[in-house]
């Protein structure tokens, strides 16, 4: 099977171990955005938070409309934007302005959201959160019948066999997590087939799955000066998931969030190119024909990002074969 | 003095070119006006229209922005009640990033049945709603936002990103209504007083001058609208050029509005740009003289259905015109 590879994530985070202005990552965006373009990548992914000290990127389809303008084949993916916080019609209607202005080059995936703090700057509850995806997935899918070649591609990110069966009784594509294992990935995958069948839908061939992945050609220099940003990214994500709860106490809280952390970092794929293509190749056989890389871990250094978006394009091209 | 370009509306009449083509030519548009040495570009939004009038604006400034080196792209009308406060502070932030602050945030009040109904929003409200997200915008752009509403929801978030701009981009608001109303307002709330292309002279006048009494000074920016086109020929030449799309234009702005089709084309009264780059910027000149050098002139060149290369002519021809006058 050919694969498709995409890279990302990029959140424009001015972490606080690099401090950088955000007129600056937005320009790191768009010289970025040209380099993948430029080795080959068939589309760049951008993420989605809300309110975070160090402005992790509200605006994706602000950010992917600036990158469709300085480009003029890379595809942009949304991974995720959180669907219960926006407009179904607002996010439609500049979905389907983007298509327009760039056709067959825009791919939006969905999410919950989970951070307590975003939903309540939008006036919503959490637990609501199913409900109005379930909502606004309907609103928002009417855009393909409106705009050129279909609209953009549409995915449902998946971390839990309960999103993965949403995407399949909407007949959709998952966009499959980081986090999981193969043996976690194969679960989600089962109950999504499941949930289309019993939905009577026929779920597409075209899945997507994202990895956190390194290429590196010297694993023993880059290792120790990727790690500390790494860590950073997967600790940020687990105090996020995992709050602290009623009468837990600091270090039981503490002691749970590195277990998170150390458990996703041990699905990272990190090492030289052809280790790397054989790993994802194994990915791919399990029904995965787009591979979203993950490589940019909040805001790593940038000869470190670079060096490992050309060791990817040499990945992509072995994987396409 | 400063030279602009639009409104844009991405209007499609029957027959003619789609939005793929529309939005594709919109970048080489907005290249040619950095190259001709112009000032601004402006977009309008309008939703459920037939021919497509663009729904998005934000998006697409975005990617005009980020496909120029020094056009400030802006919004005319953007409009108030339908955007939620928060999300519209985030992707104005963006945008003024993005562009290292050459982004214009244009706030409008809304007329059409179509949009109320569709956004379930209130026409009693819209002056509030207008006049609240003003105050939020501001607020969120410079620190933690606590707004208790009436109208828009109860607002308690500190959003990230800050803009480029310390403070945020500047706002514009239409001198619309009374001078009590729109001139009023934008002297309140805005960076930027906007006036439709459809105002005489003499209330362009009025409209200033009210703005001016309520800032207290002379110093506020005007970006001033005017419809028009460019000829060598002359005016008639001009007219011809774009009389059809011209026609278009005006006769949906007076279905929307239920009014009659303006029968009197072209309507003399809108201080129309009109002819020779000569003639022209002769008339362009009337506005310095008017109200000074902090005029920025926009001109409606492009129009519904015509075709690329002539509006590509147009801004040409126009950029001589900013020339001539600075």
């Amino acid at each position: 099977m050919s694969v498709r590879i995409g890279v990302g994530v990029f959140g424009l985070q001015a972490v606080p171990q690099r401090p950088t202005s955000h007129a600056r990552l937005y320009r790191d965006l768009i010289d970025d955005a040209r380099l993948i373009e430029s080795l080959g990548f068939h589309s760049i992914w951008l993420s989605e938070h809300h309110f975070w000290f160090d402005g992790y990127c509200p605006s994706n389809l602000a950010a992917a409309g600036a990158i469709l303008g300085a480009t003029s084949r890379l595809s942009v993916g949304t991974g995720v934007m959180l669907l219960p916080m926006h407009s179904a019609r607002k996010m439609a209607d500049d979905a389907a302005t983007l298509a327009h202005l760039a056709p067959g080059r825009l791919q939006i995936g969905v999410g919950l959201g989970y951070r307590d703090a975003e939903f309540d700057g939008f006036g919503i509850r959490r637990r609501d959160r199913g409900r109005l995806m379930d909502e606004k997935l309907p609103e928002l899918l009417r855009i393909r019948g409106q705009v050129p070649r279909g609209g953009p591609a549409m995915y449902v990110g998946a971390a839990s066999t309960t999103a993965a069966r949403r995407a399949g009784r909407f007949g959709l594509p998952v966009l499959a997590d980081s986090t999981m294992d193969a043996a976690e990935l194969n679960e989600v995958m089962a109950a999504y087939r499941e949930a289309a069948a019993g939905a009577g839908v026929q779920p597409p061939a075209s899945q997507a799955l994202q990895r956190d992945c390194f290429v590196s050609d010297d694993p023993e220099r880059d290792w120790p000066r990727l790690l500390p940003d790494l860590r950073y990214m997967r600790r940020q994500y687990a105090g996020w998931g995992m709050p602290l709860e009623a009468g837990e106490l600091l270090p039981a809280y503490l002691h749970r969030l590195e277990g998170d952390m150390e458990a996703k970092l041990r699905n990272l794929i990190f090492g030289r190119p052809e280790e790397v293509a054989q790993r994802l190749r194994a990915f791919a056989g399990l029904g995965f024909d787009t591979i979203l890389c993950r490589t940019q871990f909040g805001n790593i250094p940038r000869d470190l990002l670079h060096s490992s978006l050309a060791g990817l394009a040499r990945v992509g091209e072995e994987l396409a074969r | 003095m400063r030279f602009g370009v639009g409104d844009f509306s991405g209007q499609s009449p029957p027959g003619s070119r789609g939005q793929a083509d529309l939005y594709a030519e919109m970048i080489d548009q907005a290249q040619r006006m950095d190259a001709a040495g112009l000032d601004s570009m402006w977009l309008s939004e309008h939703h459920f229209a037939e021919d497509g009038y663009i729904p998005s604006v934000l998006v697409l400034c975005a990617a005009l922005l980020a496909s120029t080196h020094r056009l400030v792209v802006g919004t005319d009308r953007l409009l108030a009640a339908l955007h939620d406060p928060i999300r519209l502070a985030e992707d104005a932030a963006a945008l003024d990033l993005i562009s290292h602050g050459r982004f214009v945030l244009g706030l409008s009040l809304i007329y059409r049945h179509e949009e109320f109904a569709g956004f379930r929003s209130v026409r009693g409200e819209d002056v509030e709603r207008l006049e609240e997200l003003a105050h939020v915008l501001r607020a969120a752009w410079t620190g933690p936002v606590d707004h208790p509403g009436p109208c828009l929801r109860p607002l308690h978030a500190r959003v990230t990103p800050l803009p480029y701009t310390p403070g945020g981009p500047r706002l514009m608001i239409a001198g619309d209504g009374g001078p009590g109303e729109g001139p009023s307002r934008a002297a309140r709330l805005a960076d930027v007083l906007m006036i439709d292309p459809t105002e005489s002279w003499e209330r362009t006048r009025e409209i200033v001058s009210a703005f001016d009494a309520v800032r207290g000074d002379r110093t506020g920016e005007l970006a001033i609208f005017v419809y028009g086109a460019l000829s060598e020929s002359g005016d008639d030449d001009a007219w011809r050029r774009i009389e059809g799309g011209f026609r278009y234009m005006r006769h949906n702005y007076d279905r929307w509005m239920g009014r009659p089709p303006t029968a009197e084309l072209p309507p003399i009264h809108y201080r129309l740009l009109l002819g020779t780059t000569h003639a022209v910027a002769q008339n362009a000149r009337r506005y310095r003289e008017e109200f000074g050098d902090r005029v920025h002139l926009v001109l409606r060149l492009n129009y519904p259905g015509m075709a690329h290369d002539e509006v590509l002519n147009q801004v040409d021809l126009w950029g001589q015109v900013a020339e001539m006058v600075r």
